[in-house]
């Protein structure tokens, strides 16, 4: 580890962070910028490495939409891989008047369907509740668009963002979007980082939302794939059952969404949140800030600084009364799961919880073996698909079987276990284990730059990058008393959620 | 919706001007025109990482201490297919993944738990490898364990139950003959049944093959293949390599330098007549796989046939195929090819897919129709430029992007090709691929004519 602590030793000075508290294990020497403009610059360098991990990130996400248009934030990613004028455009002057046109065309339909809702709603149940049927004035605006679509493809060059960076021996190519982020990927040769800064600087400032409709489609191809598995609604309906304001616990997008998505909403969205002082341009491997940092200016340097977005500001209320589900299915295991609230990143107590998951993982497995009722148990702390959030989730303990016989027997077994975690200590060596376990999975996410640059970057939106080591370390003091006054303070009756599932039974 | 009547507002005033004040401020200039550097990458030099023992095993040993981890792998040419009797090779995977013989399963499972180790074996048709990763604090005892269950396996009859349970389990389908959970992976197995039929490598275990099989066979199996000329070793990590050369000395040594059996005669698989194959599933997607069996790949068309791949469907977001089907018409998520691992002989070449099942035959012939194109013209400077660019830039860089990657990238090679050469010549060679050699070999290699069409999902008419 030679290198490496000599190596943080300069990031300390850098950041200015306290060298008393240094433990090596954790060493992230990573170096911060921030330009005129407001954009961050994260690098930790890596020495002779060939290659280069860069991300883009921005803070937004699923958090910023609003009802009726769940998963716009992940629409939008797809269509930043739409192009720019100047990236994926035959001649640029011919198609700008289309695109204008294809915009005021939608403001149009927009004005018509926003007239004609009340006459047009049909008060059904649930999904078949309809107040976004047409007219015949929506009909022929959206035949119009359609028709300026088609003229825009055939100006278009598809793929293009992508191609350019596989011509540069780029990898990993890849975007996502969660509820509180936004990023672009990229592994690059170390000495070709321009053409990510090129291309990235261009995607964030001048992204043209070709093919709306067809990618539209795309989302419902995701969304039937995630639906596709057995236990995709089964979560859906505990997520939703445990939190009550947040969007954390809704999903990118229910069916009845994605029709609704406009040009409108997204170029929204775009213009309010993809700005430099709401990203951070994060680097792992064999660049240096110093050359880093005019190279950025180069590409990200003309761009102004906006205003600050507004930042998701909602609240969940306090927990009020146990909740339970009965999800029947006849192809999904039976299961009992329990759910709690817990904090997010940022609170003192989060890191806690990730020793607290891993102890109870080996020992809700042995009470249930000891106590011959068995099955599978899996304890996590996911919800759609990040185990992470800087808002308030919730932890998870299931317990599945092959048959309903000893799901009772299951719940009491591990509600008195967690009774009794909250009143007895658990052992130092069940501690030790679970912190040893904690900190091998960071070292196998850190020793890939790309997982580190992604575990930065979350932090970051999250909370902020600086906070990620003193969580890791955190994670190494959590003390016998500090689960079970945790257990004693989160895991009581009325923060609880407890979903059961069971077959299907005759006739329904 | 209180957004959407703000928005237009805003967007239509601040588009034009954006796009046009700040496309002024920003360097734009086309990546084409850009004043990219060369890749200054040079594959490490295989020698600096080689252990050889004196019993003939070969190992490679790289430091490399972001993390302090450690990786230990070891591979052996023995795979699925070998052996003189069947489900032998199942059972000795089995025999590795319960540890060494001076301690029972339980026993070793409670180590690796102790050293919050990932452990896996994984037996593919020609080869098995075995791989260990630990906290470096762990090496001293992960070491141990490691050598002595690669040269002492705890083979059992529960091995032989464990494997026999795994190798055996079918397609679940309901009384209606509906496959109760379709998937991608279902339909890549039903196009694996249809080409391999008759063929060992797609041979299919049942339940009197491994009762026909005892322990003094898989015995028999290990010590047949598992010898030091028929097998490599990784070790990187957090390391002092010249303590782990050591130890490589001392634990490997008894290993003993037999010549491995003749590997059975794999029959080149044959191509049949273009047929489609419709299994009904319950799901709101219908998958489908279309390819062939594939005929050895010359060495001198390897890079031309990844090239054309590449270009073709290589499994990246911008190939003909997925700008066909995804990003035009929005019909899939994905739409990607796969070169299936050939290890001297025949394998399959398939292209894998999915959709809603409305718009799946319009799927398929949106895939055929790149296919044809591809046999029918040449590719574009660009697409050849790209695809040399991200094959030796990118692809091939990325197999030796680390230490643990460099030391698994040679073991492998080592193992099938038996030197570096391979890796050595591999940018040359993906360089020297011309747009005429794309066009023979995707007419040599690609037969639509001999297409297995697979549907899991709805029907469609494909005429």
């Amino acid at each position: 580890m030679r290198h490496f602590i000599i190596k943080s030793l300069m990031a300390l000075i850098f950041v200015g962070t306290n060298a008393a508290a240094q433990d090596y294990e954790y060493n992230l020497p990573i170096k911060e910028h921030i330009f005129e403009n407001g954009l961050k610059l994260l690098v930790i360098e890596r020495p002779g490495d060939n290659r280069v991990a860069a991300k883009i990130w921005t803070d937004m996400g699923a958090l910023n939409e609003i009802p009726g248009e769940y998963g716009a934030a992940h629409f939008l990613e797809h269509l930043m891989f739409k192009g720019t004028p100047t990236l994926g455009a035959r001649d640029w002057e011919t198609e700008k008047p289309l695109i204008d046109e294809i915009n005021i065309t939608e403001k149009a339909m927009i004005a018509e369907l926003n007239r004609a809702r009340n006459d047009i709603r049909e008060r059904g149940v649930f999904h078949d509740y309809k107040h976004e049927q047409t007219t015949p004035e929506i009909a022929r605006l959206q035949k119009h668009i359609d028709d300026l679509e088609r003229k825009v493809e055939d100006l278009t060059i598809e793929g293009t963002t992508m191609k350019w960076y596989q011509a540069f021996g780029g990898t990993r190519l890849t975007a996502s979007t969660e509820q509180e982020y936004m990023h672009f990927d990229i592994d690059l040769p170390a000495n070709r980082v321009d053409i990510f800064l090129r291309i990235e600087a261009d995607r964030m400032t001048n992204a043209i939302f070709r093919k709306f409709d067809a990618e539209r489609m795309i989302l419902v191809e995701q969304r039937i794939g995630f639906l596709n598995r057995l236990n995709s609604r089964y979560l859906e309906a505990m997520e939703a059952l445990v939190g009550r304001t947040s969007n954390v616990y809704i999903p990118e997008g229910y069916m009845t969404d994605f029709k609704n998505y406009t040009r409108q909403y997204e170029r929204y969205l775009y213009d309010t949140y993809f700005i430099p002082n709401n990203s951070t341009l994060i680097f792992v491997g064999g660049v240096t800030m110093d050359e880093m940092i005019p190279k950025v200016e180069k590409y990200f340097g003309g761009l102004e600084r906006k205003p600050e977005p507004t930042r998701y500001y909602g609240q969940e209320p306090l927990p009020s009364g146990e909740k339970r589900l009965i999800y029947r299915d006849n192809k999904l295991s039976p299961r009992v799961e329990l759910r709690y609230q817990i904090p997010g990143v940022g609170h003192p107590d989060k890191p806690h919880f990730d020793v607290i998951k891993e102890v109870m993982r080996y020992r809700l497995q042995k009470t249930l073996d000891d106590k011959k009722i068995g099955g599978s148990v899996n304890v996590n702390t996911r919800v759609v698909h990040t185990n992470n959030y800087g808002l308030p989730s919730s932890i998870h303990f299931a317990a599945l079987y092959g048959d309903t016989k000893k799901l009772d027997a299951s719940e009491e077994a591990m509600l008195a276990e967690i009774k009794l975690l909250s009143e007895e200590n658990i052992l130092d060596e069940e501690l030790k284990f679970a912190q040893k376990t904690l900190r091998t999975q960071w070292y196998r996410a850190a020793s890939d730059p790309n997982q580190l640059n992604f575990h930065i970057g979350h932090f970051e939106v999250m909370d902020s990058w600086k906070t990620l080591k003193p969580y890791l370390e955190a994670r190494d003091k959590t003390t016998v008393e500090d689960v079970k006054r945790l257990v004693k303070q989160y895991f009581i009756p009325d923060n609880r959620t407890i979903g059961k599932v069971i077959p299907r039974g005759a006739g329904q | 919706m209180r957004y959407l009547l703000k928005a237009p507002c805003l967007i239509l005033s601040s588009l034009a001007l954006s796009l046009s004040a700040q496309v002024l401020a920003q360097d734009l200039t086309h990546p084409r025109d850009m004043k990219i550097s060369k890749s200054e990458f040079k594959r490490p030099d295989p020698a600096k990482y080689q252990v050889s023992l004196d019993n003939g095993l070969v190992a490679y040993v790289a430091n490399e201490d972001q993390v302090p981890l450690v990786s230990l792998s070891a591979f052996i040419r023995a795979g699925k297919i070998d052996g003189h009797k069947e489900g032998a090779a199942e059972a000795l995977a089995e025999a590795f993944l319960s540890g060494p013989k001076t301690m029972s399963s339980t026993a070793f499972k409670a180590a690796l738990k102790r050293m919050t180790a990932e452990y896996s074996v994984t037996l593919h048709n020609k080869w098995i490898e075995i791989n260990l990763n630990v906290p470096a604090e762990d090496l001293e005892e992960a070491f141990e364990l490691f050598s002595t269950t690669v040269i002492s396996p705890n083979i059992t009859e529960a091995n032989i139950k464990a494997a026999a349970e795994k190798a055996t389990k079918d397609i679940k389908v309901d009384k209606n003959g509906v496959i109760i959970d379709g998937s991608s992976s279902v339909a890549v197995s039903k196009f694996h049944d249809i080409i391999l039929k008759g063929n060992i490598l797609g041979k299919k275990l049942v339940s009197s093959d491994f009762e026909d099989l005892s322990t003094h066979d898989v015995e028999n199996f290990y010590t047949a293949y598992v010898v030091t000329g028929n097998m490599t070793i990784a070790v990187s990590g957090d390391i002092n390599e010249k303590a782990i050369r050591k130890k490589l000395k001392a634990q490997f040594s008894s290993l003993i330098n037999n010549t491995p059996p003749d590997r059975r005669n794999v029959p080149t698989i044959r191509r049949q007549k273009n047929k489609y194959h419709y299994f009904p599933a319950d799901k709101l997607q219908t998958w489908l796989v279309i390819g062939h069996p594939l005929a050895p790949v010359a060495f001198k068309d390897e890079t031309a046939f990844e090239i054309m791949n590449y270009i073709l469907a290589g499994g990246h977001f911008w190939t003909r195929m997925f700008i066909e089907t995804r990003d035009k018409y929005g019909l899939t998520n994905d739409a990607s090819g796969y070169i299936e691992d050939q290890w001297d002989g025949s394998g399959s070449y398939s292209f894998h897919s999915s959709s809603r099942h409305d718009v799946t035959k319009q799927l398929y012939d949106n895939i055929m129709g790149v296919i044809y194109e591809i046999q029918k013209e040449l590719v574009s400077d660009e697409e050849l430029m790209i695809a040399h660019n991200a094959l030796a830039d990118g692809v091939y860089e990325m197999k030796f992007k680390d230490g643990n990657a460099t030391a698994r990238s040679f073991a492998i090679e080592k193992l099938r090709y038996g030197n570096h050469d391979h890796s050595k010549s591999y940018p040359a060679r993906v360089r020297s691929v011309t747009k005429k050699d794309v066009l023979r070999v995707a007419n040599e290699y690609l037969h639509p004519d001999a297409f297995q069409v697979i549907i899991v999902g709805e029907h469609i008419n494909l005429q």
